[in-house]
C-alpha cells in the first residue's frame, strides 16, 4: 500500500488517488502536536488529540512507499505536512540503536518502505533545496527507509501533471 | 535591549527548552528587557509580532522535532513572514537560536538551525547563530541544577558565550555541543527514562513494544 500525505487542496486531492493508495490531506481540522510522548509512554501509537490523523502511525505499517507532497518552505516540510509527520513518532520505539554511527530509534514494526518527497515552491534558493534534501535524508535514516527520492517542482500543478502522466503508462 | 525569546517547545511545564530559557533569561536579564513568548498560543501571535517589532534581537528556544522545527514554530514563522510583507516591514533584528533534541549528537540539529538560518535570509534579518544541544532530554535528570552538572560543563560555558554575544549582537557560527559522557551511557539512561515513564503510566516495558493494528 501506498500512504500519501499532501498539502494541495481538494481539487488536486481526487487526482492524487490511485487504487488502493492511502490519502490524506489538509482540511484544517489538524490539531497541533503538544510533546506528550503518551503515544509512546501511555497508549503506544495512539496519538492522545483525537481527530482524523491520530491513526496515521499505525496505518504506517501497512505502507511500502511512503509519499510525501508538501510545499518547501525555508527548506522544510510545511506547517501541516510537519504535523502529521510530529505526530506519527509512535510509528518507531522510543528506545535507542546506533544506526549510521548516530543514535537513532528501532522499528516497531517490519514493513519495509521508500520516503518519496515532491516538494514545490516557485523561487526556492539553492541552499533552501539543499537543506530539504538534508531532512529528507535524516528522516530516511531516521525511520530506517529502504531508499528515499526528493524531487523538487515549481507548482502543486507540476506535481499533478507528472502523477497524471505516471498514472496513464 | 529588548529582546524576543521564542519558546517554541508546545510544553507548559518540564520542558526543556523552558530550562534553557530560563538559564538564558537569567544571564541576560540584568541588562535587558527579555519578553518570553509562548509559540503554541496561537491567538497571541498578532501580539508578538508587535513585541517583535519592537526587539532588537529574537532568541528562538525549541526542541527538535523529527529532525527539524515543530510545526507550530514553522507555522508561526509563516505568518510572521506574511504580516511583515501585508505591513510592508523590514525589521532590524539579529536572531539566535538554541534547538535541543533527544539524541545525543548535538549536530542532529543541524537542519533545523539552518531552517531557522533560510528564514533569516528570507525575511532580511541578522543570523547571530545557533547552538545545537545533544541529548537535552537528559537535562532534567540532572536536576537540580543541570548546568552545574559535570556533562553540562561545555553546554554552561558555551551559553555564557552566547550570551555575550547576543549582547553585543555579534554573529558566530553554529556550533553543535555533544554531552560529556559516553555515548553508551547516555543510551542507557535515556532508554531508563522510557522504561520510568512507562512506568508512571503503569505499563510494563513489554507494553512500551505494542505492535497496535
Ligand atoms: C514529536 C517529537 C519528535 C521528536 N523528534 C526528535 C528527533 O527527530 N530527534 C531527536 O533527537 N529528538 C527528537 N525528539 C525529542 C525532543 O527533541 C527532546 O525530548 C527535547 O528534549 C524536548 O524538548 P522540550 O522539553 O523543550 O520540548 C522529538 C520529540 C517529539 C515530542
Amino acid at each position: 500500500m501506498r500512504l500519501i500525505i499532501h498539502d494541495l487542496s481538494e481539487e488536486y486531492e481526487k487526482k492524487l488517488k490511485v487504487n488502493n493508495d492511502m490519502v490524506l490531506g489538509n482540511d484544517g481540522t489538524i490539531k497541533s502536536c503538544i510533546g506528550c510522548f503518551d503515544c509512546w509512554t501511555k497508549h503506544p501509537v495512539l496519538c492522545c488529540l483525537k481527530d482524523k490523523y491520530s491513526d496515521n502511525p499505525k496505518n504506517m505499517q501497512y505502507m511500502d512507499e511512503y509519499v510525501i507532497i508538501t510545499e518547501c518552505y525555508c527548506g522544510s516540510y510545511s506547517p501541516f505536512i510537519k504535523n502529521i509527520l510530529d505526530r506519527s513518532i509512535s510509528y518507531m520505539l522510543p528506545f535507542f540503536v546506533i544506526r549510521n554511527d548516530e543514535m537513532h530509534h528501532p522499528e516497531r514494526y517490519s514493513n519495509k518502505f521508500k520516503l518519496t518527497v515532491y516538494a514545490y515552491g516557485n523561487s526556492l534558493t539553492e541552499r533552501e533545496k539543499a537543506t530539504m534534501k538534508s531532512f529528507v535524508k535524516a528522516n530516511a535514516i531516521n525511520l530506517n527507509c529502504d531508499d528515499y527520492t526528493t524531487t523538487f517542482f515549481q507548482s502543486p500543478q507540476d506535481i499533478i501533471s507528472l502523477w497524471e502522466g505516471v498514472k496513464c503508462k | 535591549m529588548q529582546i524576543a525569546i521564542l519558546d517554541g517547545t508546545p510544553k507548559f511545564k518540564e520542558s526543556r527548552s523552558g530550562y534553557l530559557i530560563n538559564h538564558m533569561e537569567n544571564l541576560l536579564g540584568g541588562n535587558n528587557e527579555c519578553h518570553q513568548l509562548k509559540l503554541i498560543r496561537k491567538s497571541q501571535w498578532q501580539q508578538y509580532y508587535k513585541t517583535i517589532d519592537e526587539s532588537e534581537v529574537i532568541l528562538l528556544v525549541a526542541p527538535l522535532y523529527v529532525d527539524g522545527l515543530p510545526s507550530h514554530v514553522l507555522d508561526f514563522m509563516y505568518h510572521y513572514e506574511k504580516y511583515l510583507k501585508d505591513e510592508g516591514k523590514t525589521p532590524n533584528l539579529v536572531m539566535y537560536t538554541i534547538i535541543n533534541c533527544g539524541f545525543y549528537e548535538g549536530i542532529q540539529n543541524k537542519i533545523a538551525i539552518e531552517i531557522v538560518n533560510n528564514w533569516c535570509n528570507k525575511i532580511g534579518i541578522t543570523k547571530g547563530g545557533g547552538i545545537g544541544i545533544g541529548a537535552g532530554t537528559l537535562l532534567a535528570t540532572d536536576k537540580p541544577i543541570p548546568f552545574t552538572a559535570a556533562s553540562r560543563k561545555t553546554l554552561k560555558e558555551e551559553l555564557q558565550k552566547f550570551k555575550e554575544l547576543i549582547e553585543v549582537k555579534g554573529t558566530k557560527d553554529d556550533l553543535y555541543l555533544n554531552p560529556q559522557m559516553s555515548r553508551s551511557k547516555c543510551m542507557r539512561l535515556s532508554d531508563m527514562y522510557w522504561y520510568f515513564c512507562g512506568f508512571a503510566n503503569r505499563l510494563t516495558p513489554k507494553k512500551l513494544y505494542v505492535k497496535r493494528q
